[in-house]
């Protein structure tokens, strides 16, 4: 198998860590992983070509099918761009130093992506998955700014709520009807829940549900999205928003659809997620300033698209016939949305991490007039905003207009109603994406005159991906083999590519666009008289670098006429969010019992960073201290109890209970 | 048909789009200034204006390359929009007779225009530019609930399956104000001028583009409206004069397509010279209001009626 070559250059990888030199140390893992992405690549050809592979890789059960590959390719191609772009921008945190760090987290973190969407087990899926939350939650902190590990450690203590817990419930579900760790083969699982009870089934679902909810950011659960892509190295950014998110995907597809089969008030449930998220995602976008949180939002709101998708196609499959035929469609289009989502979100986070590495800051307010230094950056940010708006002939355009054709043939009011907000928040992520585009590429700032572009290896990683939006997008052909996976009826050919009888010929329109395009310049030849500045009624001044709209003026008034929307979104914001805030508290305070800490109760713990101020208790320390501490607690407490720590007390026990029964 | 016919009808369809929008603006200014009291102008004047920005070189604000090539990308765009719709019953480009392509090809007009006054230092050109775009916003909704509404009624999102099965219900009527409203506001007439607005933002994006370049963007506006226009007409009339087999009834329905887009170029001319341009927050309060009421039509087309 190919795909030990992968894993092997992600080992070395992760090895090079032991080199002492920051840059080498990063540059030489960056590259490693390069490779390891290339050869995924090669393997998804290879099962391409000659049918899928099962075997075994160092113990672990890994089989290698229609499905596994397109989630491959994803990582494969989101991988090695990032990783080529990584070599150079890494050297942005030389400050913080431990390149060992990095070196072992991200490759651990590609490494464990494939081992999710590879292994044919439950076991290793769920260890592949904690392997990966875990590796992310290490690199979300690597700039070890105070307001990151804040993020991180939210991120994290969501992930082990709403993923590690339900997923561990869920391997005991699983392990309760088969009775063996090493039988744990998605074929095993479908067979037994086959013959499962309705109940065993519904539980199964409904855990395995919340964890990908969760990992793709749907709405309820998206509050830890935006922060976590923010504080994030930006090529790491550009892997969790293109790769991981859709990790998730292949989990939903892999072991809930089809081991324990689908109907149609589940696929309406994912489709109506889908489009609650994609409209929540992507109006949120709308009014974030900073790139990277905006570029965030963005995924949230991408992803339901890919949800709503393939909840149409869920929903439709199992009605066969016609219907059957648009649930396909719909699946197909999801998954096609995965993999362009994938390519233009990641080259988007790359261009916005070009511009961090030349100006330092990705706030939207700040930035502009970088097309003029930047030319390459621009355009590679042009053709991926495009892409991602949907604008023909880039690949957006193809996956959303084939989502919106499963929505409206659905005969379903509610499906049709999502595909109505698709196609109406297809014009809100055109709104947010000239808005990124503008704000930093935009204009003529002198305050940035002197921006230089990025060296040469980050600019072919962005290229890679932003060349890929418009080679699909031409020729959708070269991927939709792959990617039908569900036997959608779809018609295409070299020139063109539909359902029934709606079409679409990206070729013959960018010849036609070409040939209009440069027709008409020809005709009509530009000819330039005099150069003179842009006219500012004549104000002598003015401050040229302001004479604009920055950022957060640009769709104000919109943004007022939709606040009630807002404020019932920030109210669930904050529901999710201070549940979150609690239970960080709660590990602090948990986590306060093995450090050395003043002895007064109602120490005010409120991050992580007053925790590592202090000294790692020893051992034997740590076996009394706490019983003391208790009951010193309890002396000055129980006098007068206060609600507060009723709540801690009552959060300890729920979770030693969890605990506990994780453990069985 | 035969292949000399479709020719024919092709070249005319290019003839159309390429010469009548125009005379169509003269038209409308005629019929304002007659409203007005006033002689008003020949209505080959909009052409006359067309011509002289054509022969004036422009002036350059910047040196970015898209500042040159958008008005170029945007009249492509608006001439492939019109291309892609019926002449009689021949489309003059078969890339896809969808219904979304033409959606998102006429978008490509804004799209090139907004970004054409995003590549200038000018805060006037930036407020355009996002004024466009929040009219999008609460149009584009609307149309997609519209599209939504005809592709159920038909079963198909293909424009010919559209035509050939659309059947008279309330909703489809309904729908149909509705569009004509929703492609009226798409247009940015008079009182939805609002990115443009000369006396507001001198211009919006197009503020710092002056002669030939001016003069391209303009005539890619013009264009953008006639398709936008000829899509309603087109509408109205090819599903209700039944299958077009000869040449003869293809002329017919040409000739009825053609008079009726110049019969309403009157009515929008006194729509515009009878109102007062609306200020942005009160267009987004409008559309969203038609969005819901598109909501309601939906849920009726669903229910049969």
């Amino acid at each position: 198998m190919i795909l030990e070559y992968a894993i092997g250059a992600f080992i070395l990888g992760g090895l090079v860590g032991l080199l002492r030199d920051y840059k080498a140390t990063v540059k030489a893992s960056s590259f490693m992983a390069f490779l390891g992405s290339l050869a995924l690549l090669w393997q998804v050809y290879e099962v391409y070509t000659s049918g899928p592979v099962s075997g075994d890789l160092f113990g672990i059960p890994i089989r290698i099918d229609d499905l596994s590959i397109v989630f491959l390719l994803i990582i494969g191609l989101v991988g090695a761009a990032a990783s080529l772009y990584a070599i150079n921008y890494m050297e942005l945190f030389e400050k913080v130093g431990k390149g060992w760090v990095y070196a072992i987290a991200y490759n651990t973190f590609l490494a464990s992506m494939t081992l999710i969407v590879t292994a044919d087990s439950m076991e290793y899926f769920v260890m592949g998955w904690e392997l990966m939350t875990l590796s992310s939650f290490v690199l979300v902190f690597f700039s070890e700014k105070a307001r990151d590990v804040n993020a991180s450690v939210k991120y994290y203590i969501t992930m082990h709520f709403l993923d590690t817990i339900p997923l561990f419930l869920a391997l005991g579900t699983a392990y309760s009807l088969i009775g063996n760790f090493e039988e744990l083969t998605f074929e095993n699982i479908a067979n037994a829940m086959a013959t499962a009870p309705a109940s065993t089934k519904a539980v199964f679902t409904a855990l395995l549900m919340v964890a990908f909810m969760a990992k793709s950011g749907m709405v309820p659960f998206h509050f830890w999205v935006a922060e976590t892509y923010r504080a994030a190295p930006t090529s790491v950014s550009a892997v969790m928003a293109g790769a991981m998110e859709k990790v998730a995907i292949y989990g939903l597809i892999a072991l809930i659809w089809r081991t324990v089969g689908t109907s149609y008030n589940l696929g309406l449930f994912v489709a109506v997620i889908g489009a609650i998220t994609l409209t929540v995602g992507t109006l949120y976008a709308l009014r974030e300033t900073n790139a990277k949180r905006l570029l965030a939002y963005s995924s949230i709101g991408q992803m339901g698209y890919v949800w709503f998708g393939l909840g149409v196609g869920m929903a439709l499959i199992p009605k066969g016939g016609f219907l059957g035929a648009v649930g396909a469609l719909g699946a197909f289009a999801g998954l096609f949305h995965a993999l362009n989502h994938a390519i233009f979100k990641a080259s988007l986070f790359l261009s916005a991490g070009a511009v961090e590495y030349r100006t330092g800051t990705v706030e939207l307010n700040e930035l502009g007039g970088l097309g003029k230094t930047m030319k390459v950056t621009a355009l590679a940010a042009l053709f991926a905003s495009l892409a991602i708006s949907g604008v023909p002939p880039f690949n957006g355009f193809i996956s959303k207009w084939l989502i919106y054709v499963s929505g409206y043939y659905s005969d379903s009011y509610i499906l049709a109603l999502g595909a109505v907000l698709a196609a109406f928040l297809s014009a809100g992520t055109l709104a947010y994406s000239i808005k990124l585009y503008g704000a930093q590429f935009g204009g003529e700032m002198k305050r940035y005159e002197s921006v230089q572009e990025v060296p040469a290896g980050m600019l072919v990683g962005q290229w890679v991906l932003a060349g890929l939006t418009l080679l699909i997008g031409v020729f959708p052909g070269t991927v939709t083999g792959i990617l039908n996976v569900f036997n959608a009826p779809i018609n295409e050919n070299l020139y063109k590519i539909g359902f029934q009888s709606v079409m679409f010929s990206p070729v013959l329109f960018v010849i036609v666009l070409g040939v209009l395009t440069f027709g008409l310049y020809l005709v009509f030849k530009p000819e330039f008289g005099k150069e003179a500045k842009p006219w500012d009624c004549g104000s002598t001044q003015i401050d040229e670098d302001e004479y604009r709209i920055n950022a957060e003026g640009y769709y104000l008034k919109y943004e007022e006429k939709i606040g009630s929307f807002y404020r019932l979104g920030d109210w669930f914001y904050r529901v999710g969010a201070g549940a979150i805030h609690y239970i960080t508290r709660a590990y602090l305070w948990m986590a306060s019992y093995f450090t050395k800490i003043v002895d007064t109760p109602y120490t005010r713990i409120e991050t992580l960073d007053d925790l590592r101020e202090r000294e790692v208790m020893h051992i034997d320390e740590e076996v009394f201290k706490p019983l003391i501490r208790f009951l010193n607690i309890a002396k000055n407490v129980i006098p007068g109890i206060r609600l507060g720590t009723f709540v801690v007390i009552a959060l300890v026990v729920v979770g030693a209970i969890v605990g506990l029964l994780i453990v069985m | 048909m035969e292949t000399t016919a479709k020719l024919a009808f092709s070249f005319i369809g290019v003839l159309l789009t390429f010469l009548l929008p125009p005379y169509l603006d003269g038209i409308a200014r005629r019929v304002k200034a007659r409203l007005q009291y006033r002689r008003g102008p020949p209505l080959m004047q909009t052409w006359y204006d067309l011509n002289k920005l054509f022969s004036l070189p422009s002036v350059k604000p910047t040196k970015s390359a898209l500042f040159t090539w958008a008005p170029y990308l945007a009249l492509a765009s608006a001439v492939i929009g019109a291309l892609l719709l019926p002449y009689g019953n021949v489309v003059p480009i078969d890339i896809g007779f969808n219904l979304v392509v033409f959606f998102y090809v006429i978008l490509m007009v804004s799209v090139f225009l907004m970004l054409a006054g995003l590549t200038v230092q000018n805060a006037f050109s930036h407020l355009g530019s996002a004024r466009e775009m929040q009219i999008i916003l609460t149009v584009e909704p609307l149309i997609a609930i519209l599209y939504g509404v005809l592709a159920y009624n038909a079963g198909s999102l293909n424009i010919s399956d559209i035509i050939a099965n659309l059947h008279l219900t309330p909703s489809l009527v309904m729908t149909y104000v509705l569009l004509a409203y929703a492609l009226y506001v798409e247009s940015g007439f008079m009182p939805f001028d609002i990115a443009e607005a000369e006396q507001e933002v001198i211009g919006g994006p197009l503020s710092e583009y002056s002669g030939r370049l001016l003069g391209v963007f303009y005539y890619a506006i013009y264009i953008k409206r006639f398709a936008l226009l000829w899509f309603f007409v087109s509408l109205l009339v090819l599903p209700w004069v039944g299958p077009i087999n000869t040449t003869l009834k293809a002329a017919e329905v040409l000739a009825v397509q053609f008079l009726l887009t110049v019969a309403l170029y009157p009515v929008i001319a006194s729509l515009e010279a009878t109102n007062a341009r609306l200020r942005i927050d009160h267009v987004v309060k409008m559309n969203t209001r038609a969005f819901f009421a598109g909501i309601v039509i939906l849920a009726i087309a669903f229910m049969g009626w």
